[in-house]
């Protein structure tokens, strides 16, 4: 079989920059490249460094491996001095297996699903492609976070560059969001819920495999009474479907695999939760609207008018016009006695029967109504019936 | 993944796992259940009897159905007793156990049927006080140790 790629040839002996299309066959591999280019151009193939993903590529790895789509376009560098020993120990260095760079799972917007995605390496100035990293990427961290490797550009040999990355999906080739918790089963392992083996699984980090299907199911019934819990930096998240195991879906792209309708939900719901934690979060109390927003602190007259519909109202008594000063005791008193915020997360709650021990369901904290503190062995003798 | 696809995954996983869970509990053999077994044809209820340890329930008998709702594992089952009994966990009126483990908010998938028997046991000897549902049983069992004692035994009694 053969395809068709795009080639720019870099000859810094020369000076010399050519772009060429050139039919390869998809099974052999760089050796066979760089012989045909030979054919065409006449620069010897020992001269020339095949680079792709900011790597050079060693002369054993298979053109199928790489991934190539239509636009991808591979750069083949001469360097301006040759040496034979020099050549083979930076090759030797460099050389890794390449099929790694197949290995992603990314949510593709376009697709609608988990696909198998491919890294990219882009400049970080002026994101060509022909650049060269100084560096392997040795984690997640090394291709989610910027600046992180450095690399050399071809294009604008601009000094203390580094280097971008980008995943893409390989069906259609648009960008993507990687999925860190989702790889391939390659031990085969059995899902700890359906014990089917199914090729992709969601991994939290903790060895507790869950096929794409049950953790699906598990994140749609967690939606239905959100069980989905604050944790500062990753955003309501979930823990691991094994009991016992605090791990957390550190990344919410995660949930698009519920679907874009349940997905929206989830937005909303832990949007509101969010509001009503904040102590400048207030949620309209015109009977047409429910929109939540956030009030800012400058100029305060203690009133507030939802962007949305523009109702005005006091944000203590959320009335239109103030009935603040006409409270009267026994409404304080009332107030006082069948309300607390959660010494935790500061939620509003309301006590309207049963005894003082407090379940927060927006941070999952056992709390004493009356000692407005944690949930503690005196509570629960004292506290507990009155 | 379609809804209707979502649907039968869900209840490939759901008979999958009752079918694994059930052959487990046969062949642990666990000493303090006896006659497992399914009472209703066309849903996932079944029957058995647990022999009681400890100090308070030492070889009593107590019987329960185990309701495996149609959206087990990623929903937690209904354990329930099939005769009154004075405990802080179970409901007086409905004989509903509750336990932590079985609130949705706590349950995980990957959890079995064979926790949940076990998380039964434990309970049955040390009543979960944090939520009780017969609050006269907690406030008997805090304040008035000998009366609760006496009172469950009893009631355990009845029934063997």
């Amino acid at each position: 079989m053969s395809d068709e790629i795009s080639i720019l040839i870099q000859d810094r002996k020369t000076g010399q920059r050519r772009n060429l299309t050139l039919n390869i066959n998809i099974t052999g591999n760089i050796e066979d490249l760089t012989k045909d280019v030979e054919k065409l151009t006449e620069i010897p193939s020992d001269e020339l460094e095949v680079v792709f993903c900011g790597k050079k590529l060693s002369k054993s790895t298979i053109m199928r491996d790489l991934s190539l789509t239509p636009a991808t376009q591979i750069m083949l560098l001469r360097p301006k001095f040759n040496s034979h020993n020099e050549n083979g120990a930076t090759t030797a260095k460099i050389t890794t297996d390449s099929s790694i760079l197949g290995s992603f799972y990314v949510w593709c917007k376009n697709c609608d699903d988990v696909k198998r995605g491919k890294l990219r390496v882009y400049c970080q100035k002026c994101s060509s492609t022909s650049v060269l990293v100084k560096s392997e990427p040795q984690n997640w961290s090394d291709v989610l976070k910027s600046k992180r490797i450095p690399a050399v550009c071809e294009e604008c040999c601009t000094p203390g560059l580094f280097a971008e990355f980008k995943f893409k999906c390989l069906a259609c080739n648009d960008p993507a969001a990687a999925l860190t918790h989702v790889r391939g089963n390659w031990q085969m392992t059995e899902c700890c819920v359906c014990d089917g083996k199914e090729k992709v699984i969601f991994d939290l980090g903790c060895n507790h495999i869950t096929c794409q299907f049950c953790f699906r199911d598990y994140l749609l019934s967690q939606l239905e009474r959100f069980g989905f819990v604050n944790q500062p930096p990753h955003g309501f998240t979930i823990f691991c479907p094994y009991p016992g195991c605090n791990r957390v879906v550190q990344d919410v792209h995660h949930f698009h695999i519920m679907g874009q309708t349940s997905y929206s939900e989830y937005q909303r719901k832990a949007t509101e939760r969010l509001i009503a934690v904040d102590d400048k979060g207030v949620t309209c109390p015109n009977v047409s609207c429910g929109q939540s927003f956030f009030w800012e602190p400058y100029d305060d007259d203690g009133r507030s008018q939802c962007p949305d519909c523009f109702f005005s109202f006091c944000r203590k008594c959320f009335e239109r016009n103030c009935v603040c000063q006409s409270e009267d005791d026994l409404t304080r008193t009332t107030i006082d006695a069948t309300t607390r915020r959660c010494p935790k997360c500061h939620v509003a709650t309301e006590r309207n029967g049963g005894c003082a021990h407090i379940h927060c369901t927006s941070c999952g904290m056992d709390w004493c109504f009356k000692c407005k503190t944690e949930w503690k062995e005196e509570c629960q003798w004292d506290h507990w019936f009155n | 993944m379609s809804t209707l696809q979502a649907a039968a995954h869900g209840r490939i996983v759901q008979l999958s796992r009752i079918r694994k869970e059930i052959a487990d509990l046969a062949k642990n053999k666990r000493r303090f259940i006896k006659d497992f077994r399914k009472i209703e044809k066309c849903k996932d209820i079944f029957q058995f009897k647990i022999i009681g340890d400890g100090v308070l329930y030492k070889n009593m008998i107590f019987t329960l159905t185990l309701d495996v709702n149609v959206e087990y594992p990623f929903k937690p089952p209904y354990l329930k007793f099939c005769h009154n009994v004075y405990h802080p966990n179970v409901d007086p009126v409905t004989c509903e156990l509750c336990s932590p483990m079985l609130l949705q908010e706590n349950w995980k998938p990957e959890t079995t049927m064979e926790d949940v028997l076990l998380n039964l046991i434990v309970l049955l000897n040390e009543p979960d006080l944090s939520r009780p549902v017969n609050i006269d049983a907690a406030h008997d069992y805090i304040h008035n140790k000998v009366e609760f004692v006496k009172k469950s035994t009893e009631l355990a009694k009845k029934w063997n």
